[in-house]
């Protein structure tokens, strides 16, 4: 069951000395959807998401936090203090690092999340199966999870934590590891889990966001800059220039240039997006 | 001097051939973009080049220089292969340190020029006494570009040298590549990236099935999506953008 | 007396100490090293964690144990990334030590790195707060290989000279 997740006036320092690593953010995820958050290196995506898993106070714990998340029922003021795990499950960005290397098999690595958990259930082999079958990697449910390709890989790092069933998901950087290929697998699965879970992901570039999200903030210097639908964002293009020079954005540099009318643009860039 | 690849095969064991008959020339100011899904041969290719690996027939040659007979080493000093983890190469206590070790296993008699142009060049010179994991992951990985670079090898090689890339890091490397060009340095970039390479590249080379379907300019691949679908590729969205503009 | 060597003179008796004292340093580095090489990772954790060692620690020797298991892939890698930037590995022996440092240090660094990597992924899986397994692990198959069989020469060979030693007394 997806949840909602609120964050309100969010702000954290890795210690009382440090500058704020993150700003007064306050974010609204509707149950269900899928936000984006674009910013450039050392924004402050990975730290959100850490704070977000649970993670934060664990490994910083000389760190200042104040504000509210809140995770469906459960309401932290400052960071929440253990793993949250299942409530929040967070899938880092380097594939390869996910597989424990304890089990010789796909099947039994994502079957290792469960027994984490103690929560193994009666028929174990037909809830893995179909939740692989579900993410397209079925046919290497009997195959070594370190010998894989990285779209493979980040598969099943995503059923690793999806098989616990988390209101919500959290994906640093999916995007980073995977060719076209699998970028554009990952896109349909994560469309396929709208309704299910609450998906937040973070990317540097704006492109592949804009195929898949229903929310996007842009962050810069641990600030959101802006929040708002996928074509909201296109409309103001020009204004985020220092954080994403103009010629950068979607890559074309030549694309922006002889369109001279900022809604023809959009409707040309909604169309190849095979956005309504 | 060129690249030079002759009827070049190449099988890692007796059923596992990767690469089938290829014959290509890369000029010095050429860039190569190589392009392929992933297991297709793109990353054997680069270790053919450096001598890494020598082909099971055919020849290659790099500078005039048989990768058969030459080692590696040699090599070196004329085509500067760099692989896609940066984790696997940085090991100096500073970003000018480590910009200089290839310089100077090659014996270069400029080497703090060398690295000096390389450091601006990927706008490193600000962080150049920085511990190089003290700078973030894009960032090293711009860190192994100006190492190469600093090699003064008049080719360079790279394995994916945009990913995890952020916006600003790509227009750092479009215009180190523009100025490489300029300065008649030949390249070989394996990438997926068609969106930040293709334009600037002089030729692009389309494997599939470990053979050579493509080999041409870049105008011509554009305008015949077929061989890019036939090796299980897409234009990327901002291409896609642009011709949709331009029809 | 049975030789001099650099001024130092050697003794008969002080050989054999050296060589029984060495044995037994042996002998006990072996017995360790060969519980957790012959015992594959997928046992391993079930088998300590029944024993009672707490998850942080059993998360500890997980990641020094796939470090070790990486080792020789890690190392070729590196080679190679420094073998591609002209590195001296294929000259004299003054080089190749010098070239040593470029394959040892990103060897630890990337380690320690990927590690508390693979330690947070765990983590966040759940691992430390993972009930210890219902099931008892039965037979555990032992690798047979050349460090089992040195185990086992040391050992009988450190056993026979005791029980020769103690026999002569």
């Amino acid at each position: 069951m997806a949840q909602h997740l609120t964050i309100r006036d969010f702000s954290l320092q890795y210690s009382a000395s440090d500058p704020k690593a993150l700003s007064s953010l306050s974010m609204d995820v509707t149950a269900g959807s899928c936000c984006a958050i674009i910013g450039p290196t050392g924004a402050g995506k990975s730290t959100l998401l850490h704070c977000l898993a649970g993670t934060m106070r664990r490994h910083h714990p000389e760190s200042v936090a104040s504000g509210q998340i809140q995770i469906g029922d459960l309401a932290f003021t400052g960071l929440p203090n253990q793993i949250l795990f299942p409530v929040a499950g967070l899938v880092l960005q380097d594939p390869y690092v996910q597989i424990s290397g304890v089990r010789d098999t796909v099947f039994e690595e994502v079957l290792f999340t469960l027994e984490n958990l103690g929560t193994i259930p009666q028929d174990p082999q037909k809830e893995i199966l179909s939740l692989l079958q579900r993410l397209g990697i079925d046919h290497l449910v009997d195959r070594k999870p370190t010998s894989l390709s990285g779209g493979e890989t980040q598969r099943v790092a995503l059923a690793t934590i999806l098989i616990a069933q988390p209101p919500v998901l959290l994906l640093d950087e999916p995007t980073t590891a995977l060719d076209s290929k699998a970028q554009e697998k990952l896109r349909s699965i994560l469309f396929s889990l709208r309704g299910k879970t609450t998906t937040l992901l973070t990317d540097t570039l704006i492109d592949y966001a804009l195929g898949v999200a229903d929310q996007i903030f842009l962050l810069d210097h641990g600030a959101i800059i802006f929040h708002g639908d996928p074509r909201t964002l296109l409309s103001q293009v020009h204004n985020f220039s220092s954080t994403f020079p103009a010629e950068g954005w979607l890559g074309a540099q030549s694309l922006l240039s002889p369109l001279e009318e900022p809604s023809g643009h959009m409707q040309l860039v909604a169309k190849a997006l095979g956005l309504r | 001097m060129n690249i030079e690849f002759r009827n070049v095969s190449f099988r890692y064991q007796v059923d596992h051939e990767v690469l089938r008959n290829l014959s290509i020339t890369v000029e010095p100011g050429a860039f190569l973009l190589v392009v392929g899904q992933n297991g297709v041969g793109k990353s054997t290719l680069l270790k053919l080049m450096n001598g890494i690996l020598k082909p099971t027939s055919g020849h290659v040659s790099v500078g005039g220089l048989d990768t058969a007979t030459h080692p590696t080493s040699q090599l070196a000093a004329e085509i500067c292969v760099t692989f896609q983890n940066p984790a696997d190469q940085i090991f100096a206590p500073s970003v000018r340190k480590e910009v200089a070790f290839a310089p100077r296993n090659l014996n270069r008699p400029n080497v703090d020029e060398l690295v000096s142009h390389a450091l601006s060049l990927c706008s490193l010179d600000s962080v150049s006494s920085h511990h190089p994991y003290d700078l973030p992951g894009p960032q090293r990985r711009l860190l192994t570009i100006a190492s190469a670079i600093a090699s003064g090898a008049p080719f360079l090689a790279f394995d994916e040298p945009s990913a995890g890339l952020s916006q600003t890091e790509r227009i750092v490397l479009d215009r180190i590549l523009t100025e490489l060009k300029r300065n008649r340095r030949g390249f070989v970039v394996v990438s997926h990236d068609l969106g930040l390479f293709l334009r600037s590249a002089t030729q692009v080379l389309v494997l599939s099935g470990g053979r050579n379907i493509f080999f041409g300019k870049p105008e011509v691949l554009l305008e015949h999506e077929g061989y890019l679908r036939k090796a299980g590729l897409k234009l990327p969205l901002p291409l896609r953008l642009e011709r949709l503009a331009t029809r | 007396m049975l030789t001099t060597v650099l001024g130092f003179s050697l003794y008969e008796e002080g050989l054999l100490f050296g060589l029984r004292t060495a044995s037994r340093l042996i002998l006990l580095s072996f017995s360790i090293l060969m519980f957790f090489i012959s015992t594959p990772l997928t046992v391993l954790i079930d088998y300590l964690q029944n024993k009672g060692l707490p998850t942080y620690f059993v998360l500890m020797l997980l990641l020094t144990l796939h470090f070790i298991d990486q080792l020789p892939s890690r190392i070729h890698q590196i080679f190679l990334a420094q073998q591609a930037r002209g590195a001296p590995v294929d000259a004299g022996v003054f080089s190749r030590t010098k070239a040593l440092l470029s394959i040892l240090s990103p060897l630890v660094l990337s380690s320690i790195v990927e590690s508390i990597e693979r330690g947070t992924a765990l983590e966040l899986r759940g691992f430390l707060n993972r009930p210890p397994p219902d099931r008892q692990t039965g037979q555990v198959d032992t690798r047979i290989n050349l460090l089992t069989v040195c185990f086992y020469l040391t050992a009988f060979f450190i056993i026979a000279d005791s029980i020769y030693r103690w026999l002569n007394i």
